[in-house]
Order: C-alpha cells, then structure tokens, then sequence
C-alpha cells in the first residue's frame, strides 16, 4: 500500500502537474451513492408504491381484460373481515413473544457460560453458531424429521424416560410451540453472540470492585453486567422482534400454517391468500397493514440507536 | 474472580448439555442420510446404522439436485456481486463524502432491512410476470438485491469509518483524484470489510426461501431449499433423500462457518449493531 502511494507521489512529481482540481467532496458522495439508491428505488420504493397503489383496486381475475375497478378502502376492510386475519395475528404475537423471550434466556445463560476463561472457547462459540448459518427450511425440516410421531428421534428419547409423547405438529394446541422451539433453536446462537460481544465491553474494574464488596455472582450480573449491557440487550431484542415477526420459511415446511389455522402466521397466511386463493388484492393489503406495523416497531429501533451511542 | 471446582464442572457440563443439544439435530440429519430405508423406519430410531449406504445421495442426483445446486451458486454469486459493486462505492460515500440528506438515506437503509420479504415478494412476482422473468435467475438476482444492499452498506459504511483517514488525505495532497484515492488505497485496505461483506451476502441467497419458491417453477432456475423442501411435503415424504440433499447443502456452510469464523463473527455482530 506505500507502494502504491510512492508511485502516485511519483507519477504526479515527474508529469509536474499542479495538484489537480478536485470535484467537491459533496458531489463526489452523491457520484458514488447514485446507483446505488436508484437501485433501492427500483427494487423497494416502487414495487411497495405500486403495491399500495394496486391496494384501491379490484381486478375481475376471470375478465383481466376488463381494466381493475377503483373501491377505494374495500381491499382493506375485507382484511379486517376475514376469518382467519386475528388468528394468524395473535399466533405471529404469541410467536415473537415467546421465541424471542425464550431466545434472550438462553443467550443470555449460554453467553454467561462462556464469559469467564474457558479452554475451547472460541470453538465452542463456533460450533454453538451452526444452526443460524444453515438454511432456515433444512432446519425446519430436520425438525420436522426429529418430531415425527413413529419414527422420530424426540419421541422415541421421551418414550425412554418414560414421558409421553406429544404430537407436536399434528395437535393443534402444541403445534406453535413447536415451531417455537425450531425457531429458538435457530436463533438463540445469534443473541448469545451479541450478548458475548456486550459481556466483553462490561468494565472488568467494576465487576472486581463488587466482587471485593461482597456481591454475589447473580448480583454482580444483574447489577452490573445488565445495566452496562443495556443498549446491546436492546438493540438485540429489536432485530429479533424484527426477524422473528416475518417468520415464514420453517412454518412453510413444518406445518404449512396447519393443522386449521393454528401456526398460520401474518407471512404464511398473506402468502397463502395471495398464492392459494390467489386474492393478489387483499394480500396487498395485508402487506401494507404488516409494512405499518413495522415501519412503527422501526421507529423505536432508531430512537433506541440515536439515543444510545454503540459504536 | 475464583470459583470452587464445583461450580467449574457444573459450568462445563452446562456447556456441554447446550453443545450436544444444538448439534444434534444437524448430526441426525447427517446421519440420517447415510440410512437406507430399514434404518430410517425402524422403531425406536438408532444412534448406529445397521447399513449404511449412499442411495439417498444417488437418489438426490437421479432427482437432480445438483441442477438446483448449480443454481443456487449462480444465483448465489451473480447477487453477491452485484450488491456489492452498488453498496461499496455508496457505503464509502455515506462514510467520507457526506452530502444532504445522506445520513437520512443511511438511517433508510437500516429501516428498509426490516421490510418483511412478504411484503415484496407480491408486488416482485406481478413484476416478473410482466417482465418475463419469472423462472428465471434474474428475477432471483434482482429480488435478492432488495436485502443484500442494505445489508451490505449498512456494514461496510461502519467498517469505511474505522479505517484511518490519513492514507486517503495524502494521497488527495499528492494529485491523487478522489476516484483513485478511493479504488487503489481504500479498498484494499478495506479487503477484510469486503470479505465479511461478501460471504454475508452470498449465505443470505444460498439459504434464502421465499422468493426462491414463488419466482421459480422448475429446475431451470430452482435453488436449493425449494428442492430440499419438495421432498417432504404432504403428497410425498422421502426423509432419505431430503437428508442427503440437506446434508449437500449445508455441509460447506458449516464448514466455512468454522474456517472463517473471525469473518463470520464480525459481520454478524457489525451488521447488527454498528462498526
């Protein structure tokens, strides 16, 4: 890299150029970003904008030659009426509840488990990643095989110690949980991450101090450890809400949204009314609807960023 | 801080209670590809294989999996790069040469992230219909796009400003014009954000699911999880053969995982949170 310094010093040296007139550094940025927004704009703006716009109308899909009728809010209100909407809502609520409360537990333990010296550490933490790199659908999908009712390996463990054996995707009322489960398995490696990179930033000088003053291991991490950690724990809980709230591809292969309605969430039923009963109209409006409640939940994340510098 | 021994080995045994707990469902299915069809059906299932044999994998082909694993790097590969052709040069913008509104449009990039892919892949598949693409890589390349640039300026614009200023100015000093400035000493000395930036960017397509199932139909263009997944569905189940293209397809990401680990790491915290 001097090299390449040394040559440009030389190169404008021997042409015995004055030093060039720069373009502004302004304009030089808006050069640089300029297809890259336009590219966003293309790929994002205009295909939610169109969406939206499509979302005022009616198309007669036996007659598309007849050109879409104008109903204004119609779309919308017969999101509101359907049947199913509250249920693949309550079930997305109770999924991003559940499977990120449990994923900040257990990231957190596993996290804690690896803070203090420990041989292997870091192959541990490597191997402890896994599940996240792998595809969410062989995921899903090797879940699927361990919960089998016959031939399945969970059953067959708890029909060892003598427990019973639930169908886990087959009952309804178990059917959530357990993609709860495939889900907390995926992720809990990346919130145990995030908290392992919070734990190194906690002020060893501070944890020592509460040491010598007599507090306990739980003390020490719920007074001191938590608190620092405060804006990673929450920046955590953002993304996961986030990710979590578009859970579509293991609900895909584990139970297509059934058995009824009872895994369907806001993607896998937004996807099965546009791609099954192939209303394209209210489709667009549940994802307008889900666009909104993210666009709020997205608003806190910037707050939560701008107000706590983690840089 | 001293511990009694007690507490040491409790701590390790936890440790290893979660190890085994979250491997093992990646080593069943690994297992489970290298079962014949007595050994997948047999009950109670066992740890141990009483034959062990390659049919899975010979079926996997004869259903032309690797067709759809040839896609998949294709697709993999053509998105990768271009999301970063456009994300690097705006991240460095974004990072050194701020104009109006530039910190808007960074903040845009983050919320953007959080789009839920159902929401476009509506108004994505109208638009490939129309277009042609549908069935097509470019659809696949196209859609990609949507979160691999966020991803990717959001990430390189933190790893951009960490990198020292003072090689950049000099270089400017010297008569170097911006652009050059740029390409021949930023760059390389921002190989390792690169890096992160890019393997980030290819894993999100390899393992990507929605828009593969509604932009494809057939093995023309096909990616990987969509084949895995059509062989369990309600009509048909071949555990055997899912395993053993499962385990084709996860396989070099674990493996990469562990060789690149530092990478890995890097980006997933960086990308989260903020270089």
């Amino acid at each position: 890299m001097s090299r390449s310094i040394q040559q440009i010093k030389l190169n404008s040296t021997q042409t015995g150029k004055p030093a060039r007139r720069q373009i502004s550094s302004r304009k030089f940025g808006v050069l640089m970003a300029l297809p890259c927004v336009i590219a966003l704009l293309a790929l994002i703006a205009f295909p939610l904008g169109s969406m939206l716009y499509n979302t005022f109308f009616k198309v007669n899909r036996f007659t598309p030659d007849i050109p879409a009728r104008f109903v204004g809010f119609e779309n919308y209100v017969d999101v509101f009426q359907d049947r199913y909407i509250g249920t693949a809502f309550s079930n997305t609520i109770y999924f991003v509840v559940v499977s990120v409360g449990l994923e900040l537990l257990i990231g957190m333990g596993v996290a804690l488990l690896l803070y203090q010296p420990l041989r292997g550490r870091v192959v541990i933490r490597t191997l402890l990643l896994s599940p996240m790199m792998i595809a969410p659908v062989v995921a899903g999908l090797q879940w699927r095989w361990l919960f089998a009712d016959q031939y399945g390996a969970l059953n067959a463990f708890l029909k060892g110690l003598g427990l019973p054996a639930p169908l886990w995707l087959a009952d309804p009322n178990i059917s959530m949980f357990s993609i709860i489960i495939v889900d907390v398995w995926i992720s809990y490696p990346f919130v145990m991450l995030m908290f392992v990179a919070g734990l190194a930033g906690v002020p060893e000088e501070l944890l020592e101090a509460a040491h010598i003053d007599g507090a306990g291991y739980w003390r020490r991490v719920w007074w001191i450890m938590l608190p620092s950690m405060r804006s990673i724990i929450l920046i955590t809980i953002l993304m996961r809400v986030m990710d979590a709230f578009r859970v579509f591809d293991t609900i895909y292969v584990l139970t297509r949204g059934g058995p009824g309605v009872s895994t369907e969430s806001i993607s896998t039923y937004t996807y099965r009314t546009a791609f099954t009963n192939l209303k394209f109209e209210s489709a667009g409006a549940m994802s307008v609807l889900a666009v909104l409640m993210v666009a709020v939940l997205s608003v806190v994340l910037v707050r939560v960023l701008r107000g706590s510098e983690v840089a | 801080m001293k511990h009694s021994t007690w507490i040491q080995s409790a701590r390790y045994g936890a440790l290893a209670t979660v190890v085994v707990l979250t491997l093992f469902p990646i080593l069943w299915i690994l297992l489970t590809a290298f079962k014949g069809q007595k050994d997948i059906s047999k009950v109670p299932p066992s740890l141990f294989i009483d034959a062990p044999t390659f049919d899975n994998f010979i079926q996997a082909i004869e259903a032309q999996f690797t067709t759809a694993l040839s896609n998949s790097l294709v697709v993999g590969i053509g998105s990768t790069f271009v999301a970063m052709v456009l994300s690097v040069p705006a991240a460095y913008a974004f990072a050194r040469h701020p104009f109006p509104g530039s910190r808007t449009l960074l903040l845009l990039m983050l919320i953007v992230r959080m789009v839920p892919g159902i929401a476009l892949v509506i108004p994505f598949f109208k638009m490939m219909d129309t277009l042609g693409l549908l069935n097509n890589y470019t659809a696949l390349i196209i859609s990609y796009l949507s979160f691999q640039i966020p991803f990717a300026v959001w990430l390189l614009e933190g790893f951009f400003r960490s990198l020292p200023r003072e090689m950049e100015e000099s270089a400017l000093v010297d008569g170097c014009s911006r652009f050059r400035a740029f390409r021949s000493i930023v760059l390389p000395l921002a190989a390792v954000g690169l890096a992160t930036a890019a393997i980030f960017c290819f894993i999100m397509s390899w393992n990507e699911f929605l828009y593969a199932v509604t932009l494809t139909r057939t093995l023309d263009a096909k990616t990987g999880p969509v084949a895995i997944a059509e062989a369990v569905t309600s009509y048909q189940i071949f555990w055997g053969r899912m395993a053993a293209s499962a385990t084709m397809y996860i396989l070099p990401v674990i493996l990469f995982n562990i060789f690149f680990q530092r990478f890995i790491v890097r980006g997933l915290t960086l990308g989260a949170v903020k270089g």
